[in-house]
């Protein structure tokens, strides 16, 4: 099972509500996906995806993601496509950090392993458990008739948390969240991303002056010293997100009481591989998870699925739904979708097949 | 009016450069035969130009890698056309827009425009990093990890060429590690100093278990693990002077240590920390704390060794273990980078870097953006 060939594709990933807007005037049109297809010498072909959103949200840009698997694909050609945790470490020997690159790749042989063992990849990832992922409750940051549409379309589908970014202003979040608070049931909770986009104090402000709203709050603050320092002087759940890169952090964020659940992005992470070793860490310490791409498209939402269905229901919060973006699927046969849960295709690997008139001819080929 | 100080073109360049493998890093993996660095040049609308160099060792010293480090040059250009070369904080705050992260690749620009302010002042940068303190910077001598004899050659020949500062390569197994230290340091002359330096070679226990030996010999322990928490329990059981060097990734890295009282020393290279601007504001926690200073960079050419040497001479010589000389055999890439002699580096008085690249031997660029 050598690897012969690496393949690159380049796709734009416009969003379908034109922009999308982040905590700190952060703002994108559209997302730049790099598709890769590894071939081996035994006929399997195996996909992954890693797209960064946007170059200014986390450490990774697309042309670093087509320059990296052009460092990497020379020492791949001839490897064992069908081992990932062996082909991991060779590729954590050969370029330090980078996760975001290395992912894809880690994708797509993860694909080709559950091809040749002829199974779903959740079967690989030690079976199902969560049979039916639910999708983020996603709703605008402002108030409006878009807002109490999307309420009520999730609360349709059994959703009992909302999902909304802070726009990283305190006195604009506060007003914000009081308002949305008075929408909100009893039972119903919201999640709100900061993205890092607050400082400790204004944190502390939002927090102090929402008091009797039932939220969570996402990465508040950039760094995880400011989301302890936040720690020691509130009382509010906090999700970790950008600054848990690492098994490393959870554990800190665990003993330090700082991670009460993790935004577990496999890109940010590196991939497949160190996402099951954190998923199986989060759950024995007892982080529920929320399971994430920072982007993509067909190929990332059925990676996401898979490894959801793996984890606990207990411990699953909820998925991202890669249509919030974009309704772009590069794939002929996406992920099953019913009253905003998914589940994989009961096929081997990924279980998805690429649709070549989206993805274009290669831009890249390493033979 | 159209601003003079407005960059009009960015021309990037490919330098290779011999690589000789030094420390454990390169222990059991495929060395690269050359490192691919990168020198950038900056000019104005008004003809000024600046220089800067940043070259990445391989891809897994750190995470920074020639293709990608152009690939951020690339993705960053077309934010910094048109900016005022001289506005240095702004300009650092447009690369930050444009791209997070990737302070290897930003450096060559924030080296560049140090350059160009320097020449727009008439000053060299040191006198606008803060003040000159020297002229005349020791440089260290790196031993690299071979036997213990071959090591002590290694020091008694640079010992001749002048050095009295000395890294040793360590970072193999922990036993022979002992032993190379022991050896080097005792064929040591008054004076000398010492630094053994794992390059993250070791695990917790192998540090654990070298300590033992190493806490009896004189010398500095430089990053003997992975991760900044394995170096931790090290560090607090290490009676030598500790010092950090690629676990501390920018000023919270740094506030962290100091926090848990984990380095006696910092080094900080001038590209890793992701330019002159970023590795000033480390120089002056550092000096604030009285954390003593390796001031240097990864791997370069004449304009990597200008660079560092400016920023080393606008710091006090008390807190500094010197810096490094990127002596390479090969073509100079500029003209008036500071001198060795006597394992001393000898800067110039000129503005700027005090150096003028060598286009002839910088070859055809890789990159224009304009």
């Amino acid at each position: 099972m050598k690897i012969t060939r690496i393949l690159v594709y380049q796709v734009d990933l416009p969003f379908d509500r034109g922009s999308y807007q982040l905590s700190g005037g952060r703002s994108w049109q559209a997302l730049d996906s790099t598709v890769i297809r590894v071939d081996t010498d035994a006929g399997i072909t195996g996909w992954g995806e890693t797209c960064p959103f946007g170059p200014n949200y986390l450490e990774a840009f697309a042309r670093g993601a087509r320059a990296g698997i052009g460092e990497l694909a020379p020492g791949l050609l001839g490897q064992d496509a069908s081992q990932p945790v062996v082909l991991y470490a060779h590729m954590e020997n050969s370029m330090l950090g980078h996760a975001y690159v290395k992912h894809g790749i880690d994708m797509a042989c993860w694909d080709i392993f559950g091809k040749l063992v002829k199974q779903p990849l959740y079967t690989l990832f030690g079976g199902m458990l969560t049979e039916f992922p639910a999708s983020a409750g996603g709703i605008p940051s402002e108030l409006g008739e878009q807002l109490s549409e999307r309420m009520a379309q999730h609360r349709g589908n059994g959703c009992v948390q909302f999902s909304t970014k802070a726009s990283g202003n305190p006195d604009a979040d506060i007003e914000f969240i009081n308002k949305l608070g008075k929408l909100m049931r009893p039972g119903e909770t919201v999640k709100i991303d900061a993205n890092g986009g607050w400082r400790v104090d204004q944190a502390l402000r939002v927090m102090r002056a929402t008091r009797g709203i039932d939220a969570y709050f996402e990465q508040p603050c950039a760094s995880y010293e400011e989301c302890f320092a936040l720690r020691q002087n509130c009382d509010r759940p906090i999700t970790l997100d950008e600054c848990a890169l690492d098994p490393a952090t959870i554990i800190r964020g665990w003993h330090d009481g700082v991670c009460n659940s993790i935004n577990l992005k496999i890109d940010r992470v590196g991939g497949l591989t160190p996402a099951l070793r954190m998923r199986d860490l989060c759950s024995r310490l007892g982080i529920p998870m929320y399971v994430q791409c920072a982007g993509g498209s067909g190929i990332t939402q059925s990676a996401i699925v898979h490894l959801a269905h793996s984890v606990a229901p207990d411990r699953l919060l909820y998925i991202w739904d890669i249509g919030d973006l974009t309704s772009l699927p590069t794939v002929v046969n996406p992920v099953a979708r019913k009253h905003g849960r998914m589940h994989a295709h009961e096929l081997p690997g990924l279980g998805i097949e690429p649709d070549g008139d989206i993805l274009g001819d290669a831009i890249a080929v390493y033979s | 009016m159209l601003n003079p100080n407005a960059i009009e073109c960015i021309t990037v360049y490919a330098v290779e450069i011999p690589f000789q493998a030094l420390g454990s890093r390169w222990v059991g993996r495929d060395k690269p035969e050359q490192l691919d660095s990168t020198v950038v040049i900056l000019e104005t609308r008004a003809g000024l130009s600046g220089v800067g160099e940043s070259c990445p060792i391989g891809a897994v010293y750190l995470p920074a890698f020639a293709a990608g480090l152009r690939a951020a040059l690339a993705e960053m250009a077309p934010a910094l056309l048109g900016q005022d070369a001289t506005q240095i904080n702004r300009i650092n705050r447009v690369m930050d827009e444009a791209l997070y992260g990737h302070g290897y690749a930003k450096a060559a620009i924030d080296i560049a425009c140090w350059d160009l302010l320097g020449q727009h002042c008439a000053q060299p940068v040191s006198q606008l990093l803060g003040g000159r303190f020297q002229s005349r910077i020791p440089a260290y001598a790196s031993i690299p990890l071979r036997s213990p004899d071959e090591m002590v050659v290694t020091l008694q020949q640079k010992q001749a060429e002048g050095f009295t500062r000395f890294q040793i390569k360590i970072g193999d197994d922990p036993v022979v590690d002992c032993e190379r230290v022991r050896a080097v340091v005792a064929a040591g002359r008054p004076g000398d100093l010492f630094m053994a330096d794992a390059n993250r070679g070791w695990s917790q226990a192998d540090a654990l278990r070298a300590l033992d030996q190493i806490n009896r010999i004189d010398c500095y322990l430089e990053q003997p693990c992975a991760t900044y928490r394995e170096c931790l329990p090290v560090r607090q059981r290490c009676a030598r002077p500790f010092i950090l060097d690629e676990v501390i990734d920018g000023p919270r890295d740094l506030a962290r240590a100091i926090a848990d009282a984990a380095l006696d020393a910092l080094v900080i290279k001038v590209t890793h920390a992701g330019g002159l601007t970023p590795a000033k504001i480390e120089r002056d926690i550092c000096l604030a704390q009285g954390i003593k200073m390796r001031l240097e960079d990864t791997a370069g050419t004449e304009i990597t060794r200008a660079a560092q040497a400016q920023l080393a001479a606008s710091t006090p010589l008390s807190l500094q273990l010197g810096s490094y000389t990127f002596l390479n055999d090969r073509a100079p890439t500029a003209d008036g980078a500071p001198e060795v002699l006597n394992g001393m580096l000898h800067l110039n008085q000129a503005p700027g870097l005090g150096i003028t690249p060598k286009l002839d031997v910088l070859g055809i660029p890789h990159a224009v953006y304009a």
